[in-house]
């Protein structure tokens, strides 16, 4: 894991504060969960383009900066399906 | 011997899934050329500190037995890939076997938009699937390891994909 400094504008300062207060943790620790939260909240997006046909698997690993390996990976660890080939249903299986 | 070109997709599959104490990469190594771009490579070889398949794939290029090839540039097939919005290593896949060194090679894929890509290209292509189907009717795999390559891959596809091919898989058995 690195360590990165961010800059924040004061009103995402003061939430990230507030969070971290009513949380009890630390701000390092209210921002990394954010991330987190931004990251798993983007890979929804990206998966359900990529499901649909849109994306290729590499674009899907491209828009994600992870290698195909990774986002494969990544996907079983969801139970999600790691093809986007059309199925019968219409809808993607795992 | 059937000259392959994969995309990451089925290597992947085919560097984690066993049939008959066998990786089902092993089974196609031993009856086809496997080539890979240089752009998938690279991810092998990023991924391989992480996850034991990408070892396995980095471990049997490493051997010689999975060869790496850099495609030759081609500025109007990039502009028409690029369209797509592909990933480095589908890019190189179809670059490679648009290559006129590469006209006689098969591009294993399991992607949905690469596939249709590669057909409007006129690239002649198989899903992974397809490829065991090939390999036993050409006699190169037996029926019941062809079905338990199937079997074993069975979680990388959808279901109407893996029963189809079981049954076809059944008529070569019959």
């Amino acid at each position: 894991m690195r360590t990165i400094t961010v800059t924040l504008e004061e009103k995402l300062e003061h939430f990230v504060k507030q969070q971290a207060e009513s949380q009890r943790i630390s701000p390092a620790k209210a921002i990394e969960d954010m991330v987190r939260v931004g990251f798993e909240t983007r890979l929804k997006q990206l998966y359900s383009r990529y499901v649909q046909g849109e994306y290729s698997l590499g674009r899907l690993a491209k828009e994600l900066g992870l290698t195909t390996w990774d986002v494969v990976h990544l996907l079983e660890e969801r139970g999600w399906a790691t093809h986007n080939l059309p199925t019968a249903s219409g809808h993607q299986s795992s | 011997m059937l000259k392959l070109v994969f995309d990451a997709g089925p290597l992947i599959t085919a560097c984690k899934f066993h049939a008959e104490g066998q990786l089902v990469i092993d089974h196609i190594l031993a009856c086809c050329q496997v080539v890979i771009p240089a752009a998938v490579h690279k991810e092998v070889v990023i991924a391989g500190a992480r996850f034991p398949d990408a070892q396995r794939a980095g471990q049997r290029v490493d051997a010689g037995r999975i060869r790496v090839v850099t495609p030759v540039p081609d500025a109007g097939l990039t502009r028409v890939l690029n369209l797509y919005g592909f990933g480095e290593g589908e890019q190189e896949a179809l670059s490679l076997t648009y290559e006129n060194a590469f006209k006689d090679a098969l591009l294993i894929v399991d992607d949905h938009l690469v596939y249709l890509v590669s057909d409007r290209l006129g690239v002649p292509k198989l899903f992974l699937l397809d490829l065991i189907v090939h390999l036993v009717r050409d006699g190169q795999l037996t029926a019941a390891l062809g079905c338990g390559m199937v079997e074993a891959i069975r979680t990388r596809y959808p279901e109407a994909f893996i029963e189809h091919t079981l049954l076809i898989l059944g008529q070569e058995i019959s």
